[in-house]
């Protein structure tokens, strides 16, 4: 499977590194120079500095080949233009977007956004997790 | 806009920019700028938004502008929204996803051209 991804930042990394740890061909695309060297140098030939939201950067990528695209950097609008590139112009089979706003999540649903994750709702879903491990542990303690 | 007679919400995250608006037309109300994002719907509605007639998304950002146009068009059913791209590929894509756009280097090489021609 071919993933193209859009932003080098922990998201974007950690993706990487589990897609090339399971045998998958990847590239990533970062505006940084200094966050593509520290790839480089980590993962190997698989950088393509430039913007996410620019065609030829895409292009230059293998966007029209790529099976899956996921957007991972911090703003929303460069996220929701990367995957709408690569889903109308290039044809990506499944575009992925992290959204960092909550209410942005209708909107880029109702765009065609394949898998919109929203990162606020994770995090909050996984303290309440553990914060209710944490209340269960206590009544059970005061049981004992 | 102010001068045709419509009344005209500016919106901005940076209140610097309001210095540029002339003063007159915001005592009148003609004007009413508004410090907020335009890429956040909550934003737009506190602008009012959902009841505008016209939106026009002109920022500095192509990405912020396409954000903004598509919450107005797809969210709040702006009925004409205006969108200002300077990447011609962005602005030939998202014609096709159904926005007007405007490209202010399109519309200079334009002016060249006719003026190259007589």
């Amino acid at each position: 499977m071919y993933v193209l991804i859009v932003g080098a930042g922990r998201v974007g990394t950690a993706i990487a590194r589990w897609l090339l740890a399971s045998d998958h061909e990847i590239a990533i695309i970062d505006n940084d120079e200094a966050r593509c060297m520290a790839i480089e140098e980590e993962l190997g030939g698989v950088v393509v500095p430039g913007e996410g939201t620019e065609a030829a950067i895409l292009g230059r990528a293998g966007a029209n080949r790529a099976d899956v695209f996921i957007a991972t950097t911090r703003r929303d609008d460069e996220n929701l233009v990367a995957c709408q590139l690569a889903k109308h112009r290039f044809g990506a089979a499944r575009v992925v977007a992290l959204v960092n706003v909550p209410e942005h999540v209708e909107l880029f649903n109702r765009l065609g956004i394949d898998v919109s994750v929203n990162t606020t709702a994770l995090l909050v879903d996984r303290i309440q997790e553990d914060l209710a491990a944490l209340m269960i542990e206590e009544v059970c303690s005061w049981e004992t | 806009m102010s001068e045709t007679g419509s009344t005209v919400q500016i919106l901005d995250v940076s209140v610097a920019a309001f210095d540029l608006l002339p003063t007159g037309l915001i005592e009148d109300g003609q004007i009413v700028p508004i410090i907020g994002d335009g890429t956040l719907e909550s934003d737009l509605r506190k602008a009012s938004a959902q009841d505008a007639d016209v939106l026009i998304a002109v920022s500095g950002k192509d990405a912020a502008n396409a954000m903004s146009a598509q919450i107005a068009h797809h969210i709040l059913g702006v009925p004409r929204v205006i969108c200002r791209l300077s990447d011609p590929v962005l602005k030939e894509m998202y014609e096709g996803l159904e926005l007007t756009t405007v490209s202010p280097t399109g519309l200079v090489s334009d002016l060249i051209l006719s003026a190259a021609n007589g």
